[in-house]
């Protein structure tokens, strides 16, 4: 006899495993397209197939195996962004205009509104501009943005897009680019003076 | 005449010039900025770092740091 094609629970192992990896390559796509993010998939579809292995007595056989693995995935899709939403909150930019500033963004200002620390100047920032390591820094806290801010400071200052048409790609409001782009410029201003200009005064 | 312009806080400030970037700010929000710009050097300091910023994405953008011989 060869092979069932439908594994069942309890059957060939080995095979189900090989089974399962034939749908990886559309799940990650599948991942990709819902998180933007190639490593961010990765991970998620790494976490289904696990899950999925292990909860493999649960697969009916009703469904077919990649509808039944897209189901976990999509779980754990939902799960991760949550995970993420909740890392990342201290940098959150919500999508609602009037939303409340982030808390890591009051934090720079007392109860009344000035700057603690006092804003000072930075030295020789052009100097800045001539050395190659100033830019990997630069990277570095252009990472450290959320997806969705970091996209749209590139696509503003970077490239050098008007805001109109940002907005139209990212499917957001003007006033909720502003307010994107203002938190980003902040939060990377932070960051080049902590890991640049804090240390060559 | 008004007196020093107590009126708009750092943090406020520092949306105007940030925003100023992206859109045209309207008379009543240009003075309001000025106003509290002269009185406020960390605020300045800020301003000019937001420039700087967009030199430097804009910089970043075109290949990174300027090899020693670019004109300038």
């Amino acid at each position: 006899m060869g092979a069932s094609k439908n594994n069942k629970p309890g059957g060939n192992q080995p095979a189900l495993f090989a089974e399962v990896e034939i749908h990886r390559g559309y799940m990650l796509r599948f991942a990709t397209a819902k998180l933007r993010d190639a490593d961010q998939a990765e991970e998620v579809v790494q976490e289904a197939l696990l899950a999925a292995l292990d909860g493999v007595g649960s697969f009916s056989g009703q469904s077919t195996l990649r509808t039944w693995l897209t189901s976990i995935l999509k779980f754990k899709i939902i799960d991760f962004q949550r995970r993420v939403i909740a890392e990342r909150a201290h940098f959150a930019t919500s999508n609602d205009d009037d939303s409340a500033d982030p808390e890591w963004f009051n934090k720079m200002f007392d109860h009344t509104g000035h700057w603690q620390p006092r804003v000072s100047a930075w030295a020789n920032p052009d100097g800045a501009l001539e050395q190659k390591q100033f830019f990997e820094v630069f990277e570095r806290c252009m990472d450290k943005l959320p997806n969705a801010a970091s996209r749209v400071f590139f696509k503003r200052e970077v490239m050098g897009l008007e805001t109109s048409e940002i907005c139209k790609e990212e499917g957001i409001t003007a006033s909720n680019c502003w307010v994107m782009l203002h938190r980003a410029r902040v939060a990377l201003r932070e960051c080049l003076d902590c890991n640049w200009f804090q240390g060559n005064k | 005449m008004g007196t020093d312009n107590i009126d708009l806080s750092c943090k406020e400030a520092a949306r105007l010039m940030s925003h100023r970037q992206d859109r045209a700010l309207s008379d009543v929000e240009t003075e309001d900025l000025k106003s509290h710009l002269l009185v406020c050097l960390g605020c300045r300091n800020f301003g000019n770092q937001l420039t700087f910023l967009r030199t430097l994405a804009r910089r970043y953008g075109n290949d990174g740091p300027l090899p020693e011989d670019a004109p300038t």
